[in-house]
């Protein structure tokens, strides 16, 4: 009966506890004089466990948003918020995991020494942080190398170490730029398919980016869609498809099917009305 | 063409067949008359002197005295280049501060400084050092810089989601994506250690291998002085061929990873 009541789902919780909040973030570049807006007006909220997913139309400023998120970029206007505290610098709480790997993972780094990399401001023992970095590579599926360089894999094996270095940090929230936008197809599924079970595992809370509209359906509790530039958030589109899911039976699923055509129009429309504008 | 190609390729010693030749020529030259002996002895008499010297450990005790000062000044270049190098290519307010000064500074020959370095410091070890440090800083200076600043900005954004301090940021990111760029000028200045040393010490010394070389070159020594210019040739190479050993074991990832990204 206890553990009934403890069971949270995304229903449940109040826009008050959300993990990560957005309120009216803006971001417009200075190029020349003029002023060019990337983002504008974006609200939204994670809750925690949430698997959130954010699509649009390609050359939206997806990625802007997100390093304005994590404030790598300083935002032009708005707010973000973790656990309803206002950041101002990269929190601690969130990790970004950039869509190329190559230019992430140290190369003068083995495998281990760049997951380790993230462990040395948090006070542990040099066991302790072997541990954690070993059993992080291992939820990833890349025990037995960890003293190759990042460079002697593949691509998808090197996305797989990023992914590693940011749950050994153990953020509150995963933030993640199309970060299977670099690798074929089928390591693209399994990569998907990884992330599931380490969302599940550690009841992470992850955002992330994409311009796949499958990829976001197939991994997203909710769905925001966004606009063209400068982007706002369309709509938001709660996915209800059973967990744990499966890349043959959730994609054949007509609910699916109609998630991905109604997904589809929407950003049509969007890219639609860029290409209006540009006739203009 | 043909034949030299297959000796090239066919015998073992193909690399140093050329030196071969070239050491066959010295020994034949000038026993044949060919050249005039007096002023190029035949290589085995310079050999005969060299060891003479090894034995009697005057060339031992000059050649150590030489790699002293050269390494004294290149370890102060080391330490002065890295360290300005990484200072301006990453605050972009020195870097402009800096800018004029140094490419007005940068060509001038070292050895033009000997005068002033005299002035300050008589025929001291310190005269060598000061003119070697000043002559080994720009490689590493100008590589350094060049380094820091060209790094890849994503490395930097990673280190900073991470919560990398500045000192992290430094030392954990800046300095090892800098080492290539740094390393190879590190490997310019040691050669350029050897030069300065030998010319000051051939212009103003009493002592070290380029002063024993004007020495026996004044006493008509020659196939003394001929042992003095082998032993500076063979600790360059000496020197160099340390260096690239260790920059195959401490740099190899560098190397692997541009086989396969560039």
């Amino acid at each position: 009966m206890e553990e009934d009541s403890t069971e949270v789902t995304p229903d449940k919780i109040s826009a008050e506890c959300a993990l990560l909040r957005t309120e009216q973030l803006r971001k417009t570049y200075t190029k020349g004089g003029k002023e060019l807006p990337a983002c504008d007006n974006i609200s939204f909220a994670v809750n925690k466990g949430e698997f959130v997913c954010i699509v649009g139309p390609s050359g939206c400023g997806k990625t802007t948003l997100l390093k304005c998120v994590c404030q790598l970029l300083k935002p032009t206007a708005g707010k973000i918020f973790i656990k309803e505290t206002e950041i101002h610098s990269p929190p601690k709480e969130m990790i970004l995991i950039f869509q190329d790997y190559s230019r992430s993972l140290f190369p003068w780094r083995t495998v281990l020494n760049n997951v380790l990399f993230v462990l040395g401001k948090k006070g542990l023992s040099k066991k302790e942080r072997l541990e954690i970095a070993r059993s992080a590579l291992t939820s990833v599926h890349l025990n037995g190398f960890e003293n190759h360089y990042p460079w002697e894999l593949s691509g998808g094996m090197q996305q797989r170490v990023a992914i590693a270095r940011g749950i050994a940090f153990n953020p509150d929230i995963l933030l993640m730029d199309e970060p299977f936008a670099s690798v074929d197809a089928q390591t693209r599924s399994d990569l998907e398919d990884t992330i599931l079970e380490i969302w599940s595992r550690y009841s992470q809370t992850i955002l992330l980016v994409t311009h796949d509209i499958e990829e976001a359906i197939y991994l997203a509790d909710r769905v925001l869609v966004l606009s063209r530039r400068p982007s706002e958030i369309r709509e938001e589109i709660k996915i209800e498809l059973e967990r744990p899911r499966n890349q043959l039976t959730t994609k054949e699923d007509k609910r699916f099917i109609e998630y991905r055509r109604y997904i589809y129009t929407l950003i049509k429309e969007e890219s639609q009305k860029c290409s209006d504008n540009g006739r203009q | 063409m043909k034949v030299i190609k297959r000796l090239v390729y066919d015998t073992p010693l193909s690399g140093g067949l050329l030196l071969l030749v070239f050491i066959i020529l010295w020994e034949v030259l000038p026993r044949y008359g060919i050249v005039y002996a007096r002023y190029f002895p035949p290589f085995s008499t310079v050999i005969g002197a060299l060891f003479e010297g090894i034995r009697s450990t005057e060339i031992l005790r000059q050649a150590a005295i030489s790699i002293s000062r050269a390494f004294r000044g290149y370890f102060l270049a080391i330490l002065i280049g890295v360290t300005l190098g990484t200072l301006t290519g990453t605050i972009r307010w020195l870097s402009d501060l800096l800018e004029v000064t140094v490419e007005l500074l940068r060509p001038m020959p070292s050895v033009a400084l000997v005068p002033i370095a005299i002035l300050l410091f008589g025929t001291s070890d310190s005269y060598n050092i000061s003119i070697i440090t000043f002559g080994c800083t720009w490689p590493i200076f100008v590589n350094t810089y060049e380094g820091t600043k060209s790094i890849d900005t994503q490395w930097i954004d990673t280190a900073r989601v991470y919560g990398a301090s500045r000192l992290d940021l430094l030392r954990k990111v800046v300095i090892p994506a800098a080492l290539p760029y740094i390393v190879s000028g590190l490997r310019i200045s040691l050669g350029t250690s050897i030069i300065i040393v030998t010319v000051t010490e051939m212009l103003a010394s009493y002592k070290g291998l380029g002063f024993f070389i004007m020495e026996t070159y004044n006493a008509y020594q020659i196939p003394q002085m001929y042992a003095g210019i082998i032993t500076i040739g063979i600790v360059g190479y000496g020197l160099n061929r340390l260096f690239l050993a260790g920059e195959d074991r401490f740099m190899a990832w560098h190397k692997g990873w541009t086989a396969k990204f560039i």
